[in-house]
């Protein structure tokens, strides 16, 4: 075996060494990285575990209860609230027409200047109150 | 030039090892170097301590959620105080300085369990992020934290009775109540969860509501529950007084779950059982009559009214004015066999099979003499559990048809059985219906939400005789009873009468009430459409009004 042939194999010995330490030295790599995302996938289940528990704990029936009636003013719906439109009772014959309204007949043009006024608003709370007294 | 030639070879073979040792000790060099350049100069992003050792403890037990998905129970990792006595020179200063940092470890607790006798110890559990940052700031040799599995019960007392607790073991926690304990196998599978068929606002407001009565009418306790008896899953299962998972104090008997390990006689809740019977064995009709006119005598005993009419009554009058007389003369005519029969097919001989550990077995009279079919007639000589009277009423007003009651979210339909007629169920309906329209448990009626049921007042037993001052008063209600959805029971536990109340600690006054103002709190949350002005039109189907002036004799008046 010539001198350059020996050259040859130990080059090529080496490169597969060093090949081989690279690539060693890669896995050992990625294995690190993947423990750590192991490692981290775990904390963060663990702490969407304890914000599971958090979350749980402030919404608690009475806590809900006691935040809603303090800060927003609501407070549980009542049976008495609820009702059906089929409940609602049918329009009889004798009903008075409801106004017609002249939009286009207003003198200065203003499509609601003629609207009737004296109906109370359905959406008040304070008339739904009133008419409840 | 022979000599030239003959060393030639060997000194080219000598140069040739030469290069390989020369390139192995290059490539040797090379290696060592790139790995110290790698080491020294690139680095690698090593994970913070706190983060290595946080996640070496995965929680080791499943969750215990509601029908809605709300955490019931759950687990996080928590750290423990552990120390190794034996690595520690000084005791006392190391007590001294972890009871400084600990507020709730005393020095006197740290220095004992510090005993140098022993190899390992834990000194103190569950520690919150503050206190383990002042342990680790003290940097004590022989100290340190331990992870280990904490269970977390977020709704405190809430749910106490039904989802249990748990114990530390070297396993991990190991439930010991509740449903903890029945399904501890599957709940020691993290990656398992178990669902119940409690809804968190339901039980919240049956508990609220309770506790309020158990309050006012300084009850010794109570009990709760609301039952779908088409499914056969408990919505809601309250047992006052409860207590807090979250701190494991040992139970004592007076926080026993009520609400199904206690088994009482139920009272008067039973007569509509006796009059079902009754009607579907054709033995009786709701005009028919008996004669309550006096106490009667049977087999050397003495059987009389609370509030007796002292008049012959219709059987539907004997459920309304809830007269002894009336039912113990009706279980008379029923017969022994025929209504054990009915009462083993409703589930009420045998221990139900409800999937707790906390479930009580009815007590059955070992000798069924006629005097006893005359008394569980009318709730006395048979002590059931609340479960298994709420559940019996539901399945009178499901169309007789009994589902087995399950504390599990029910996938599927559950084998059902069929006790009574359709028949006889329609007219047990119109029969709580009157109770509740003309009875005793008008408290528990409202607009919204048509109820229908039956109240009961037992005395308890005391060392084998009856006493008069220690009551057992419940009310079983079922909810719309037009289209019977729901069944309600509630208990209260030796209630005291109040000025208030007129003297009364009967379940007219203390235990309907209950049911009168649980019922439209839950109604919506259950999607309940409201009754209309003609919700009681579907009585006109089963009794004529008409026909009321027969069965009523104060409509006469």
């Amino acid at each position: 075996m010539s001198a350059r042939t020996t050259f040859v194999w130990c080059l090529g010995a080496a490169a597969m060494a060093a090949g081989l330490f690279a690539v060693g030295d890669h896995m050992r790599d990625r294995k690190e990285q993947l423990a750590e995302l192991n490692r981290l996938v775990l904390a963060e289940r663990e702490r969407i575990q304890v914000l599971r528990s958090e979350l749980a704990f402030l919404t608690q029936p009475q806590t809900l209860e006691f935040q809603n009636a303090r800060a927003l003013g609501l407070v549980p719906i009542e049976a008495d609230q609820l009702h059906r439109s089929s409940f609602l009772p049918a329009r009889t014959a004798s009903a008075p027409e409801p106004p017609r309204t002249r939009a286009r007949a207003g003198r200065d043009g203003d499509p609601i200047s003629e609207l009737p006024t004296e109906t109370p608003s359905r959406l008040s709370f304070a008339s739904r109150e009133e008419e409840r007294r | 030039m022979n000599r030239h030639r003959s060393s030639s070879p060997a000194l080219a073979l000598a140069r040739n090892r030469l290069a390989v040792g020369v390139v192995a000790f290059a490539a040797s060099l090379a290696a060592l170097s790139v790995k110290l350049v790698e080491l020294g100069t690139l680095g690698r992003d090593r994970p913070p301590a706190a983060e290595a050792t946080r996640s070496e403890h995965p929680v080791q037990r499943g969750d215990i959620v509601d029908r809605n998905g709300r955490l019931l129970a759950t687990s996080i990792v928590s750290r423990a105080l552990v120390a190794w006595p034996r690595q520690i020179d000084d005791v006392e200063a190391v007590a001294a300085q972890l009871s400084g940092a600990l507020p709730r470890l005393s020095f006197e607790e740290a220095r004992q369990r510090l005993s140098p006798n022993r190899k390992f110890v834990y000194v103190a559990r569950r520690l919150t992020p503050q206190d383990q940052k002042a342990v680790l700031d003290l940097g004590l040799p022989g100290v340190g934290l331990k992870p280990e599995d904490m269970r977390i019960y977020p709704y405190g007392p809430l749910a106490a009775h039904l989802v249990g607790r748990t114990e530390p073991s070297n396993a991990g926690p190991v439930g010991n109540a509740g449903a903890e304990q029945r399904f501890n196998a599957i709940l020691s599978d993290p990656a398992q969860s178990v669902q119940l068929s409690i809804d968190v606002r339901i039980q919240h407001i049956l508990r609220e509501e309770l506790a309020r009565a158990v309050d006012y009418f300084s009850a010794i306790g109570g009990a709760g529950l609301v039952l779908d008896i088409r499914t056969g899953e408990v919505l809601a299962m309250v047992s006052l007084p409860d207590f807090d998972p979250n701190h494991q104090a040992a139970i004592d008997e007076t926080q026993a779950n009520r609400a199904s390990l206690l088994v009482a006689e139920m009272g008067s809740t039973f007569k509509l059982l006796t009059l079902a019977t009754a009607l579907d064995r054709g033995i009786s009709s709701l005009t028919s009559r008996f004669d309550a006119t006096a106490p009667i005598k049977a087999f050397g005993h003495r059987i009389g009214d609370y509030r007796g009419q002292n008049r012959v009554l219709s059987a539907a009058e004997v459920i309304v004015h809830s007269s002894n007389i009336g039912a113990a003369q009706m279980a008379e005519k029923i017969g022994a066999t025929v209504f054990r029969d009915y009462l083993d097919r409703l589930g009420l001989m045998s221990r139900p099979a409800l999937e707790l550990p906390e479930v009580g077995r009815p007590i059955v009279p070992r000798a069924w003499r006629p005097l006893t079919t005359m008394t569980v007639g009318f709730g006395h000589g048979l002590s059931v559990s609340p479960l298994q009277t709420a559940a019996a009423i539901g399945a009178l007003a499901n169309d007789g048809v009994a589902v087995p009651v399950t504390l599990l979210r029910r996938a599927a339909p559950a084998q059902t059985r069929r006790v009574f007629s359709s028949d006889t169920s329609d007219k047990m309906r119109w029969m709580m219906r009157q109770v509740v329209l003309r009875g005793s448990g008008s408290r528990a009626d409202n607009a919204s939400y048509p109820v229908g049921g039956k109240t009961g007042t037992a005395q308890k037993v005391v060392n084998g005789r009856y006493d008069r001052s220690k009551r057992l008063s419940s009310f079983v209600g079922v909810f719309p009873i037009g289209e019977p959805r729901y069944s309600i029971f509630v208990m209260l536990d030796e209630p005291k009468p109040r000025k208030e109340t007129y003297g009364f600690a009967t379940a007219a006054w203390n235990a309907v009430p209950v049911a009168g103002t649980v019922i439209p709190r839950i109604g919506p949350l259950l999607d309940l459409p409201t009754a209309g002005p003609d919700s009681d039109a579907w009585m006109q189907g089963i009794v004529p009004d008409r026909l009321l002036s027969q069965l009523f004799t104060d409509d006469e008046a």
